[in-house]
Parts: structure tokens; C-alpha cells; sequence
């Protein structure tokens, strides 16, 4: 949904001229040199502060790996399967926590909440880890490295050609790399299923399409609706619209507010099952 | 982005620094109008360089460096506001030395400081730094026509509190 139309430069003229001038004038006022060494010194502590956590991350999978082969050597089982085990904590860690669905699309719910809507990787903006920056898990043997590479390779091309070909319908995907499955969210209701496998070369790797209740860009402005256009409105019924978070499964958004007890039947009955959950926002 | 090079003159140089020292300045600027304050500024963009200067073995195009660096400094700019929204503000100001700054210039300060972060980021990417609506777009992580919507109504309300004596002009017959 396009909101509004314009980008306000050519339109507006005068003013943006006067607007890029008086910005320029006003950057003007501050200035200086960088302090190289400093924030280099930080740069390496970040560095080292990166390490020290994937490090403890990776002490963490291993003592539950080894909990978890323990349990089964014993014969331990028969409790619930909890899907935000090992494997996947595992998963998540090489990759963005999006991009992996290790029980398809419908565990990303679990990881939904992490961020604001609006700092969610975006189709068409999911290609940004180059394979140096991921590092091999430990005890994965090389081929199995190169299969996972090479899925998620087909991933960020499917994501690059929805994101682009069919902006109305497309939603995201994630990879479930055990399988070699790629989960593709969209809208029902155009050829997506049928060009797709045809356009973007995948072998080895079976594209499975998942029916999401929206496009990307639909969730992008429906957040946008009810986060800014309708404050003025839940102003005036007291309700103060704190945050509102996209659902990476496709099933919705969440809103966010502090009186999330009292709103949440006016807040479901304005925006019906788009809204799949109203959280206190503390 | 290599992490090494050489100089002509025989001396290793690390083109994270030639691209600190040559865009520090402009991407300086463009935190303080993003922040209004020139502390937070730095703050913000030390962070953001800090950020990058972590994975600059990852940045293969070294000219993709500074959007980099802006991306992050608005995603981190938005995160804090959120995070410091509800502090309670208090109208003393803190005893440090202030520069001079005439009327006008204070009055577009006011205006920027009215607006939403991402609203005021996006006038800063587009009016400022001058980028496209498509890369206003990505670097503040939404899609282009979420952008356009937040600089129409940035516009909209810098508009408003700039030129509010022509509008009353207009009516005054």
C-alpha cells in the first residue's frame, strides 16, 4: 500500500531547496577530526566482544547437544517436543534468525518478537552474508557446509526474484537446511508457484510454497497505518500505540501498547485478524 | 573491504582509516542533524563505525563503506530513541559550553526535533546526503513507499513549522 505519493523534492520546490540549504548551513556548525586510534581500540573490543559471545553461544549448543544425546542413551524420551532445540538454536546462530526454519515457516512465530517491525530484513535485503561471515559449525563436516552454503545461496536468489517480480504477493522465505527446503511465504493467487521454480535454478533444493496472509509490503503499511496514521485516534481514546512488529511467519502483526488490557477488543475489532496478538508494552 | 594495503611509499595502511579520515567529517554532520546534538553525534557515529570497523573484512565494495556506516547510525539512533523515549526531560540544560547558533537555525532545529527519528532520518538521507528515495529506503529498512511516506509527512510538518507566517498571510484579507 503506498500511503502517500511524492518523495517531496520537484514537488515542493521552493521549500526543499530551502530546506537542502538551511540542512547544509546547519551541518556546517559542527566539524573535527577523527580519532583513528580510539575507534579503532573500539572496533577490536567489538570484535573481541563478538568472539566471546559466538564462543559462549557455541559452549551453550554443545552442553545441550551432549544433554541431549545423553537423554536419548538413556532412554530418557517421551517428553514434548520443544521446536527451539539445539538444532536450532544451532541454525540460528550460523544464519540471520529469519532466514531458518528448521520446523518450517511456522517457528519463525517464536523468534517474530526479536525486533520492530520496521528493522526486520526486508526481502530484498536478506543477502548480506557474504561466506566469510559465516563461520563453519563445529563438527559439521565440509560437504555438509557446502550444502548449506548452497542453499542458502538459492534462498537469497528466490528472495531477490519475489521480492522484485512480485512485490503484492511476496512475503519472505526461510531455509530449513536439513531438508535442503526452501519455505517461500506469499499470497496465493498469482503464478508466483509456477515462474518461480522455473526462473531461479535450484538443485537439490525442493521450494515449498506457504500461503502468508499478506505481502511484506501489505504488513509494512498496515504497521505504518496503525502505528502512525491512527495515533491521533487511539490518542483520543487513550490508547497509546507503543510499537508494532510483523509476524515473519506471514500470519500478522502484534501491537504493542501499554494498555493492552483495556484495548485489546477495539484494537482486534478495528483490524480484525491482521492484529494476532496484543502485547503490554512495559 | 581489504583490511591491509600498501601505501606508494612502501608504508601498510588500513583503508578503513583512508575511509574514516576521508568521510568522517560528512558523516559526522549528517549524525548531528540525525541527533540535533553534536555529543550524540559522535556517540552515534563512533558506534556505527565501530559497528562496521568489525566487518569491514566483509565489506568487498570499500564504496559501500558509508552507507554502511549511516545505516547503522539510524538503526541505532531509532533503537536508543526508543529505549529513552519515556525519560522524564527536564528543562535545565547541562553546564557545557554551547555554541552560538542564530534564530533560523534554531527554529529548524525545533522542527527536526518535532519529528519521529525515522521521519527526521529521512529528511537527513534525502535533503542532506542527497540519496535517491530507493537508498533513503534501505538504509532506513523499510520499502520505498513507506519512505516516501515518511518524507511527505516530514515535509508536511517541516513545512508547517517554517513557513507558518505565509500561510497566515494568505488569510489575513
Amino acid at each position: 500500500m503506498e500511503v502517500e505519493s511524492g518523495d517531496g523534492r520537484g514537488g515542493g520546490g521552493r521549500f526543499e531547496d530551502e530546506l537542502v540549504v538551511r540542512l547544509g548551513a546547519r551541518a556546517q556548525e559542527v566539524g573535527g577530526s577523527p580519532p583513528l586510534a580510539e575507534l579503532r581500540a573500539a572496533g577490536r573490543r567489538r570484535v573481541r566482544r563478538g568472539t566471546a559471545l559466538r564462543v559462549a553461544a557455541g559452549a551453550v549448543v554443545l552442553a545441550v547437544g551432549v544433554g541431549a544425546l545423553t537423554q536419548l542413551g538413556t532412554g530418557g524420551g517421551g517428553g514434548p517436543t520443544v521446536p527451539s532445540g539445539a538444532g536450532e538454536s544451532e541454525s540460528a546462530s550460523v544464519n540471520s534468525l529469519y532466514e531458518v526454519c528448521s520446523f518450517g515457516p511456522g517457528s519463525l512465530r517464536l523468534y517474530t518478537w526479536e525486533q520492530q517491525h520496521s528493522l526486520a530484513p526486508t526481502p530484498s535485503r536478506t543477502n548480506t552474508y557474504p561466506p566469510e561471515l559465516v563461520s563453519p559449525r563445529p563438527g559439521m563436516s565440509a560437504s555438509q557446509e557446502q550444502a548449506n552454503r548452497e542453499t542458502m545461496a538459492v534462498a537469497d536468489a528466490i528472495r531477490r526474484f519475489g521480492a522484485q517480480r512480485y512485490p503484492d504477493q511476496w512475503f519472505g522465505a526461510c531455509t530449513d537446511q536439513v531438508t535442503r527446503t526452501v519455505y517461500v511465504m506469499r499470497t496465493p493467487g498469482s503464478d508466483l508457484d509456477t515462474v518461480l521454480p522455473q526462473s531461479v535454478p535450484h538443485p537439490g533444493v525442493v521450494i515449498e510454497f506457504v500461503e502468508a496472509v499478506g505481502s511484506r509490503r501489505f504488513f509494512e503499511a498496515l504497521a505504518v497505518r496503525i502505528e502512525v496514521e491512527d495515533a491521533a485516534f487511539w490518542a483520543q481514546r487513550g490508547v497509546k500505540i507503543s510499537g508494532v512488529r510483523i509476524s515473519e511467519d506471514g500470519a500478522g502483526v502484534v501491537v504493542e501498547t501499554e494498555q493492552a488490557t483495556t484495548a485489546r477488543a477495539d484494537i482486534v475489532a478495528r483490524y480484525g485478524d491482521l492484529v494476532i496478538e496484543v502485547r503490554p508494552y512495559y | 573491504m581489504k583490511r591491509e594495503s600498501m601505501r606508494p611509499d612502501g608504508t601498510r595502511s588500513d583503508p578503513f582509516d583512508d575511509f574514516v579520515a576521508a568521510r568522517y567529517q560528512a558523516l559526522l554532520r549528517g549524525a548531528f542533524l540525525i541527533t540535533g546534538d553534536v555529543h550524540d553525534a559522535r556517540d552515534l557515529l563512533h558506534d556505527a563505525l565501530a559497528r562496521v570497523y568489525a566487518r569491514r573484512g566483509a565489506i568487498r565494495d570499500p564504496g559501500a563503506a558509508e552507507g554502511y556506516v549511516r545505516k547503522a547510525m539510524v538503526r541505532t539512533h531509532v533503537s536508543r530513541w526508543r529505549r529513552t523515549r519515556r525519560e522524564v526531560l527536564t528543562p535545565l540544560l547541562p553546564e557545557t559550553p554551547v555554541a552560538a547558533v542564530d534564530a533560523r537555525d534554531e527554529q529548524l532545529e525545533a522542527a527536526l526535533r518535532s519529528l519521529p527519528p525515522r521521519q527526521r532520518a529521512a529528511v537527513v538521507l534525502r535533503y542532506y546526503t542527497d540519496l535517491p528515495v530507493a537508498r533513503v529506503a534501505e538504509e532506513l529498512g523499510c520499502s520505498p513507499a513507506t519512505a516516501r511516506t515518511h518524507l511527505a509527512r516530514a515535509t508536511r510538518a517541516l513545512r508547517e513549522r517554517l513557513a507558518p507566517e505565509k500561510e497566515v498571510v494568505g488569510h489575513g484579507g
